[in-house]
């Protein structure tokens, strides 16, 4: 009885309460309850801020400012007001579209965020863009010659893309294709102010090589199990059965099922793609959203990081409520 | 009970169909032709050349709070590299650290040097093409001795009365001093203390530098032009790309794959593994640098002397050379560097002798010493110092354990900290006068010697052929009861592309603001 309780809830909870005028009123749901999290994640953020040693105002002024100084400018940053009213003055600037100045320069932080978020999502979408169809032709490709040395290699590879972290995915790559052996691209991927990252191709190569690798290698496992599943499956075994062709049983029916299967965790995979752009951005020193999360929590750079981390907070979320979505679609076929 | 289907195999490809043209490859095909299409179209606009000469790009530490303002308070090593380029000084040191006149061409005392009369050079132009005349001086002076400014040089010329800084005329500008100081003229060799147009700072400062801003993105890129104005000798340059990157090892990657062609920043780990790669060069600067181990003053037990020179001969100084600098520094003796215009002092090297620092530390009831030595790690070889005194200290019982910590909270208790890693890359004066005196902020450790302070008194007083005998003096009373351990001279290491031709060593480990003679050879 409990655990049919249970499942009803994880029911209500992740996919929509049956027909289909009842799914409107669950996607707000679960858009208000978004909203409601990146609130927490901004005050969380901030309360963790507050916590990390040293002042900002020393920071900008350096050790050599005065104390006189230091109060000063402690006081024209809004320092010295209660953390509820910095709060509310960082928060009511957000809801009307002013997301206030960096404290370390004095940029609009929508000047610094928007090329950065700009350069971030394009190399997010162009991994996700490779990383969806590599995935699914490996991983059926795979299951296809399944227990070949071809597919026990491409399980034992991506076992181990899968334990590497990936600055070191990263670094390898440097290493051999920029730095070390082949030298034949570049080892840093800067894109100069101003300009679009696409016009900077070469620059491209790695970050997104390293990226689609660590999604292909994740998705490309869960698309071989899903496919092999499919394949195992009564209505494949039927169609064989009936002397259906080959191609029309992989792609009419396995193909579909495999990967609507895999849809859900192709929409996290997603999710950690877009975020994960953080740690490869900084092994690149791609300007994107991760080396300014870096930079600006190097300098306690509050509006700057509290913009940056709710971006990436609010895709992963939006990945999430999409994987969320798939696997209520999958449900309910 | 579970049934295990059977595996489909390759039974069911061998039904596949013969291949024929498809209509989706052609889709796909034309879709792949419009995007390139697309793309292309996005292409970024033809770039404006330089006016020839070639263009030198500089990988430099990213600093986002970074900006054009040459008196900017807490700059970075890489707005200073900006700075040099794009302003000048009454003074500078050339790269053998002697003193030479640039803005200014003579500077004369009344008989107390407590007045002084600059001259300015003639016929010098700022960027923007009008006259560097006295009233900028003044100008800028003035702004520097503003309180409002938290500007990072003020503690050099803090003895300038800002009410009694005047324009004689066009090209003459008398200063008045609170009290007197007869090392007037060495104070203004400093990055920190440019003159700029009148007016012109905070918001768009101009110099007077053979470089001038072309674009300018803090945290990202500088690209800097030659400015043909330039009354000096003119660069071969035709421009400076400064690009910054976050961490030392993306600035040896970018050099490697040839995106930049000097790494101003790097390990002597980096530096060394570089020898003979890829056409790689090293520009070595061999100086004064110092990094050395504060002991502060104001925490037991090192108000102490025997304690804090039994620390002293606890560490092996070659050791630290070859461990902690790969061998790209020299041997130092607990006293600052910063004067090759006077003969080094005649101070006995100190050595490693454990059995009298064990001696020293039990009269100074003090055996089973144990603390921990705090770095932020900012610059290569702290965290390696940190170490090696280490495990020096544990041969005498010692326990020293290494606190790493972030720069923000290395600089949030400034001065509190009981045993900290600092650097010093100034010349001996300006170190006397920001670090080694009571009272000064860059006196971490709080030393108050009245000796020094004395000597210090009589420096500020002396005329030039009797300075370098005082502060060999001092250096003296730095070695016998000072309150850092200075193992080494560092050497700044700059790893770059071998064709990149006419750059110099600094003695004081600013090669890249001696740009005149670089050239890239394509």
């Amino acid at each position: 009885m409990s655990q049919l309780t249970t499942r009803m809830r994880i029911r209500h909870r992740g996919s929509p309460p049956g027909p289909k005028n009842a799914t409107i009123p669950w996607l707000v749901r679960r858009l208000l309850v978004g909203v409601l999290v990146l609130f927490l994640v901004s005050v969380l953020l901030f309360l963790v801020t507050q916590a990390l040693p040293g002042d900002v105002a020393r920071i900008i002024l350096g050790k050599d400012a005065t104390a006189e100084q230091v109060a000063g400018l402690r006081q024209q940053l809004g320092l010295d007001q209660p953390l509820l009213g910095q709060y509310w003055h960082w928060l009511s600037g957000v809801l009307s579209g002013q997301m206030g100045t960096s404290l370390e320069n004095g940029e609009p932080v929508g000047d610094i965020v928007g090329p950065r978020m700009f350069n971030s999502f394009t190399l997010g979408f162009m991994s996700l863009v490779l990383i969806l169809p590599l995935a699914v032709i490996v991983g059926v490709f795979s299951a296809y010659k399944r227990d070949s040395a071809l597919d026990k290699a491409f399980v034992a590879v991506s076992s181990l893309f899968t334990a590497l972290p990936a600055f070191v995915v990263g670094m390898l790559l440097i290493a051999f294709f920029a730095t070390s052996v082949l030298g034949v691209l570049p080892g840093v991927s800067n894109i100069p102010p101003g300009d679009l990252p696409w016009w900077h191709p070469a620059e491209l190569v790695l970050p997104v090589t390293t990226l689609t690798l660590m999604g292909v290698m994740y998705l490309g496992r869960l698309v071989r199990a899903s496919f092999i599943d499919a394949m195992n499956s009564e209505y494949v075994q039927t169609a064989i059965l009936k002397g259906l062709g080959s191609r029309r049983i992989l792609f009419r029916h396995a193909l579909p099922n495999a990967v609507a299967a895999s849809l859900p965790a192709a929409s996290l995979v997603a999710a950690v793609t877009i975020t994960g752009v953080v740690v490869v951005e900084y092994v690149y020193s791609y300007p994107g959203l991760g080396t300014a999360v870096v930079s600006a929590v190097n300098s306690h750079d509050l509006p700057v990081m509290q913009a940056c981390i709710l971006i990436l907070a609010t895709a992963y979320y939006l990945f999430n409520l999409l994987a969320d979505v798939f696997a209520a679609l999958g449900r309910s076929r | 009970m579970l049934r295990r289907p059977p595996r489909p195999g390759p039974v069911v490809v061998s039904a596949t169909p013969a291949r024929r043209p498809s209509s989706r490859l052609l889709g796909i095909a034309t879709g792949a032709v419009l995007i390139a299409a697309a793309l292309a179209g996005c292409a970024p606009p033809e770039r404006a050349g330089n006016s020839g000469g070639g263009t030198l790009r500089i990988a430099a530490a990213t600093d986002p709070g970074e900006s054009l303002n040459p008196y900017a308070s807490n700059q970075s090593p890489t707005q200073q590299l900006r700075s040099a380029l794009l302003y000048e000084g009454l003074t500078r040191l050339d790269h053998t650290g002697r003193r030479e006149w640039r803005l200014a061409t003579d500077m004369t005392a009344n008989a107390d040097f407590s007045e002084w009369t600059i001259k300015l050079r003639p016929g010098v132009k700022f960027t923007d093409g009008s006259d560097f005349t006295s009233a900028d001086v003044v100008a800028s002076i003035k702004y520097l001795r503003d309180p409002a400014h938290a500007v990072q040089g003020l503690a050099f010329i803090e003895k300038i009365d800002p009410k009694a800084v005047e324009a004689v005329d066009g090209l003459t500008v008398r200063v008045g001093l609170s009290e007197p100081f007869a090392p007037f003229k060495e104070i203004w060799a400093n990055v920190l203390l440019p003159m700029t147009k009148a007016g012109s700072v905070p918001e768009k400062p101009i110099g007077t530098g053979p470089f001038s801003v072309k674009d300018f993105a803090a945290g990202r890129q500088s690209k800097l032009e030659r400015f043909d104005g330039y009354w000096g000798d003119k660069p071969q340059l035709g421009g400076v790309d400064i690009i910054e990157f976050p961490s030392q090892q993306a600035q040896a990657n970018a050099l490697l794959s040839n995106q930049v062609d000097i790494a101003s920043g790097a390990t002597p780990t980096i530096a060394k593994s570089f020898a003979g790669k890829n056409g790689i060069a090293l520009l070595d600067s061999k100086g004064d640098f110092t990094l050395r181990i504060g002991l502060n003053t104001t925490v037991a037990p090192f108000d102490d002397l025997r304690v804090r020179q039994a620390l002293r001969l606890l560490i092996d100084r070659e050791q630290v050379v070859s461990n902690a600098f790969g061998g790209y520094a020299r041997v130092a003796n607990d006293h600052e560097g910063g004067t090759p215009q006077c003969v080094a002092p005649d101070i006995p090297q100190r050595k490693q002798d454990i059995e009298q620092a064990k001696r020293l530390l039990a009269e100074a009831g003090q055996s089973d010493l144990s603390f921990s030595v705090t770095t932020d790690g900012l610059l290569p070889g702290m965290q390696e110092l940190a170490q090696v005194f280490s495990e020096n200290a544990a041969k005498a019982g010692v326990k020293v354990a290494v606190n790493v910590v972030t720069v923000p909270e290395l600089l949030s208790k400034w001065g509190q900290w009981p045993v900290f890693i600092d650097f010093n890359p100034i010349p001996y004066l300006p170190t006397v006068i920001g670090g080694l005196l009571p009272g000064r902020v860059g006196n971490a450790t709080h030393w108050d010697n009245p000796a020094f302070v004395g000597l210090a008194d009589q420096l500020f007083l002396a005329p030039e052929h009797e300075q370098c005998a005082i502060m060999n003096q001092m250096h003296k009373i730095e070695h016998e009861q000072g309150t850092t351990i200075t193992p080494a001279f560092v050497n700044v290491l700059m790893p770059h592309r071998s064709n990149v031709r006419g750059l110099v060593p600094d003695v004081n480990g600013r090669p890249l603001s001696f740009l005149t003679n670089v050239t890239v050879e394509s």
